[in-house]
């Protein structure tokens, strides 16, 4: 499992850096800090059931921070849910793989862009599936800056007090926003504790490690109360000069780059 | 209204399990007809609106269907963006629903004057906005929306509106209904050229106020319009040559804006007067029918003076 999951996080980061490269495109770093979630995630049907887009007791994934979309677009092409000729109109005019993520990309399940979304959100569909009595789980995938969003607490609030075990959120603690670290901007810390005296379930997890990611999830969706996974990862993961650089939140790599990032992901 | 909404909502729940009712923590003495019979469906989400626009896009998103429920300015302006992007966006079949249109809750403050709400959502591509102008409309427009959904502003006033009798009642999205003449009506030759378009619940004063100075003037109520209706609107205001709209709302991004809007991208020249609210209400806090009062000396002046023309 392991080694599959290995090969697709290389896979996404690979598609990921050729998208953001040929459409001229940001967000790289974002996109790289979530390819071995994604990874983990779409190569277990045990954490992530979603096997087919349409079928309505897959399991809901939620990118609330939508502007690391092509790390999702290109693991729901490594699905097949669609070729890689239609991911790569990815950034053109009109195409509807849009520099967000978007509702008309099959497997995507909204559009977000806007931050602060796609958790309550994910908190209506946790109701829907409850009062439904289906079994579907719902993951919510969210940065750390994005947590400076007051929405977000509200949902956070209202997924506790409705005990929304079926919810799981993400929360990506690449510790870079958009002009500096989240602790220069707004410190979250301690971010497990406010996550704990809001009644969730919190792990936290090396989101670059995935027999450590592969359990942590596989233990949220078991949990009995809302999971919140606090995944610390580097912005850029996997590109040496990329990594921790807050640049690579708005640069496009040149040819030399991708070249040079591509030959890394593969220890070439 | 409020009562006839909480009355419909209950009653189509009865048969249809899918209804969710969301408050934002307001709704004492309305909301708990529908808590006490499906208190699994109802979710008080506490003083959170951008959260329960989100869970109601959530709920939608999953085939159920969802009423959000508040005062005017709260579950609108306050969660634009959710009802933009969340709702608007995703054409999820959410009714915000809100109570105390215009200055209907005048003497509790700026802050619960909802006198610019039309001109936010009626800017959102597939809303539809409702604007009842009695009891018997909000239930005909819940029951259009049940069997037609798509995102809707459902704008009531509060209690106490008086019943209009409609002449061609058929309901649909930029259609208008006639208030006045009541049928049967034959009292007068009626005007072909100068009409009066009413949104929501001042209909039923405006009325007064036509019959006593102007009434031959044919008055009607627009329930359902939008960015999508224009077209259906200008073609149902082809015969008129003057057009008096009235609003419990400012000017600014308003029904009478609207109007004038649909008129100039059909090129058709009429002539709109637009009556609303006037631009220094904002911060007046008073009594509703004081602060509604130069809305209706405005249409007495304007009547008087075609009248007199």
């Amino acid at each position: 499992m392991t080694s599959s999951s290995l090969s697709i996080s290389k896979s996404i980061r690979e598609l990921s850096l050729r998208l953001v490269h040929k459409a001229k495109a940001s967000h790289i770093g974002s996109a790289l800090s979530i390819a071995d979630l994604l990874a983990v995630m779409i190569s277990d049907a045990d954490i992530l059931n979603l096997s087919n887009p349409d079928d309505p007791n897959r399991d809901r994934l939620l990118l609330s921070k939508g502007h690391a979309c092509v790390a999702l677009y290109s693991a729901l092409c490594i699905k097949g849910f669609f070729d890689v000729h239609e991911l790569m109109s990815y950034g053109e005019d009109f195409s509807p793989f849009m520099n967000h993520a978007s509702h008309y990309v099959p497997g995507v399940e909204i559009s977000t862009g806007a931050l602060g979304h796609a958790l309550s959100i994910g908190c209506g569909k946790a109701i829907a599936a409850r009062s439904r009595k289906e079994n579907w789980h719902i993951y919510t995938i969210l940065s750390d800056g994005e947590m400076q969003e007051g929405s977000n607490w509200e949902a956070l609030m209202f997924a506790a007090h409705h005990s929304l075990k079926n919810l799981t959120i993400i929360i990506d603690c690449n510790n870079l926003q958009s002009l500096t670290t989240v602790e220069e901007t707004l410190s979250l810390s301690p971010l497990d504790d406010k996550l704990v005296s809001f009644g969730w379930a919190v792990t936290t997890v090396n989101g670059h490690c995935h027999d450590s990611l592969r359990e942590t999830l596989l233990e949220a969706k078991k949990s009995d109360s809302p999971h919140a996974i606090i995944m610390n990862t580097i912005k850029g993961k996997g590109i040496s000069f990329m990594e921790g650089k807050v640049e690579w939140h708005y640069k496009s790599p040149t040819n030399a780059d991708l070249e040079k990032a591509i030959s890394e992901i593969y220890g070439q | 209204m409020r009562s006839a909404f909480i009355k419909w909502l209950v009653n189509k729940s009865q048969a249809d399990k899918r209804i969710h009712l969301l408050t934002g923590d307001l709704g004492y003495s309305v909301v708990e007809s529908f808590q006490s019979v499906f208190p699994d469906r109802f979710i008080n989400v506490g003083v959170a609106e951008q959260n329960m626009t989100g869970i109601a896009a959530g709920l939608t998103s999953e085939k159920l269907l969802a009423y959000t429920y508040s005062i005017g300015i709260f579950p609108t302006f306050r969660c634009a963006e959710q009802i933009r992007n969340d709702i608007d966006y995703h054409n999820l079949p959410v009714v915000t629903c809100t109570v105390g249109s215009g200055v209907a809750y005048g003497s509790l403050g700026y802050s619960h004057h909802a006198i610019q709400d039309i001109s936010l959502m009626r800017a959102l591509p597939n809303m539809v906005i409702a604007t009842p102008c009695d009891p018997a409309q909000v239930i005909d427009i819940l029951e259009w929306h049940y069997n037609n959904p798509c995102p809707m502003y459902l704008r009531l006033h509060k209690s106490g509106e008086g019943s209009l009798r409609r002449e061609n009642c058929s309901l649909g999205l930029g259609l208008i209904q006639q208030i006045y003449p009541t049928p049967g009506d034959f009292s007068h030759s009626f005007s072909r050229d100068i009409c009066v378009l009413v949104v929501g619940f001042t209909a039923e004063k405006v009325s007064i106020i036509v019959n006593n100075h102007a009434p031959h003037i044919p008055i009607f109520s627009v329930p359902l319009w939008g960015c999508s209706a224009k077209n259906n609107f200008i073609d149902e205001l082809n015969e008129f040559k003057t057009i008096i709209t009235v609003e419990d709302h400012v000017l600014e991004g308003g029904f009478g804006a609207y109007v004038m809007e649909s008129l100039a991208t059909a090129r058709l020249n009429k002539t709109v007067i637009p009556i609303t609210l006037e631009s220094d209400v904002v911060g007046k806090v008073a009594k509703e029918e004081i602060l509604l009062a130069p809305l209706f000396r405005q249409l007495q002046q304007t009547l008087l003076s075609l009248v007199q023309g």
